[in-house]
Formats: structure tokens, sequence, C-alpha cells
């Protein structure tokens, strides 16, 4: 379980800093329940003979599915003010299949006041077992002024 | 585009955070990890509106989901009708492939924005051999 308020060792945001690491396995049956309960029903996801004729050879996660284990990262770190004051910039470069083993790391790379609030910006990363990136991209989250 | 609007229901809420593992007791209170506090996480309104609008722009096979930005403006209580709006706010054409980025916006019923968002998806050339979006 994740902590409904900032956990504390974030809100003492020190540059460099790692955001605390999720580690997930997917397997299609995690796919379709995402589709369930998304309403994606994309053939490349859940349709196995329709995946294994395209390019990709076989099915693949929804990429919102990835995404949202970097949402997960984000919340274990800052609790609630990720959900009222996230930011999140990534882009899609491989996807995650069926069997593979996904890493989310992040490290805080800035931290700036703005306003009453300080801005923290952090680098995001997904990676599957063999070290290929999966998404990578950058989040933002506005902390009560320390 | 005309605006999607649905109820964020518990029911949606539990289905979407058990299919991504989510056990933050952000969502789940901790004396009974069955019941939900009432709060829903954003990216929940995010997928459940890019899936509604695909209804309406039907992507073709070989779309590649390459990019995505979201902005939590405000926690989404779950009961709230969230009504999204999305329109293409940019086409472009490089090599073999077409870019299309979708905004959308989710209000609720006080019209406060609480999620924006920004996809981008590129889309095959007719006749282009490409890989379906993700």
């Amino acid at each position: 379980m994740t902590e409904a308020v900032p956990n504390p060792q974030f809100l003492k945001a020190e540059k460099g800093k790692s955001l605390p690491r999720v580690i997930k396995h997917i397997n299609q049956g995690k796919i379709d329940r995402y589709a369930e309960a998304s309403g994606d029903f994309n053939p490349i996801h859940v349709d196995m003979s329709f995946a294994k004729k395209t390019p990709l050879g076989g099915t693949i996660a929804h990429g919102m599915l990835i995404l949202a284990y970097i949402s997960q990262m984000m919340t274990t770190a800052f609790g609630q003010t990720w959900l009222s004051g996230g930011r999140l910039s990534v882009r899609f470069k491989t996807p995650a299949r069926p069997g593979d083993t996904i890493t989310v790391s992040g490290k805080i790379k800035t931290i700036e006041p703005e306003g009453n609030k300080t801005l923290v910006s952090c680098d995001v990363l997904c990676q599957n077992q063999t070290g290929e990136t999966v998404i990578i991209g950058e989040a933002w989250v506005r902390l009560p002024d320390r | 585009m005309p605006p999607v609007s649905y109820n964020v229901s518990a029911r949606v809420i539990s289905e979407y955070l058990e299919a991504v593992d989510e056990s933050s007791a952000l969502y789940y209170q901790p004396d009974n990890p069955q019941a939900l506090t009432g709060l829903a996480p954003p990216l929940a309104i995010i997928a459940y509106t890019m899936a509604t609008l695909s209804h309406n722009i039907p992507l073709p096979p070989g779309t590649i989901h390459i990019t995505q930005e979201i902005e939590c403006l405000k926690a989404l209580v779950v009961g709230t009708r969230v009504t999204c709006y999305a329109k293409v706010s940019r086409k472009q054409e490089r090599g073999n492939l077409r870019l299309l980025t979708i905004d959308l916006n989710a209000f609720d019923e006080n019209q406060d924005l609480v999620v924006s968002g920004k996809s981008g998806f590129a889309l095959p050339k007719p006749n282009s051999n490409h890989t379906d979006r993700q």
C-alpha cells in the first residue's frame, strides 16, 4: 500500500533522489482485464490470431496500462498532491508484451519554487527485462511550500 | 467531436484499479481494503475517454500510440459525472506516417477542469506497412 499523503521523504525532495520503483509482470490475463476495464478492445491487444499477422507478431499491452504504473510510482512518492497537481509527458518507445517484466523508475531532476508551491520535475522510465526502454518521459508535481 | 459524458462510478473505478494492480491507500480504505476512499485515478478518465472516442474516430490498423501528455488539475471523486471534450489539434505528414494529435479535456459537474491530456498517434499512409497502436 502507498501513503495517502505525500511520503515525508519526498516532501523533502532532493535533486537526484530516486523514486520508489514499481515492478510489474505482464501477461495476457492482465491485458485482457485492462481491455475490459477501459473498454479498449483493439485486437492488437486481445486477439492473438489477429496480432500474429501484424509486424508486431503478437499481442502487446495497452500503452495506457504501462503508463498507469508510472502514475502508481508518483502516488507512492507524492500522495494526493499527484492527483491535483501532477503532470506527465511521455513517449512510447517499445511495446510491452505478455511475459515481459516492466520496471518503472524515476529520479528527481529539478526543484524550483513556483508561487507558494514547489515544482518538482522527475525523469521517468519504464524498461523491460532486457533493459529496452518501453516508455521515457518527464513528470512534474506541485508540492505544498516547504 | 461531440462531447462524451459518463458517471465515474465505484464499479468503474474498482475494475480499473484491479486492472492496473493499484492498491494505494489513496484509493482503498486502510481498514477495509475492499472499500474505496472515493478518489478516482486521473489516468482512468483519460483511458475511458480515449476508448469511448475510438468509436467516433476509428483509427486504422497500423496506428501507433506514440506520445501522451496528462495534467491532473483536481482530484476527482467517485460518483462525479464527467464530460470530456476532444479535438484534433494537429495533423502532420512525415515520411510514410501521418501524425495526429488529439487534445482531451475532462470537466466535472461544476465545470472545473479535472484532467487534460494530449495523445499523439502515428497513422500509416494507405498501403504502407506499419505496426498497430499500443
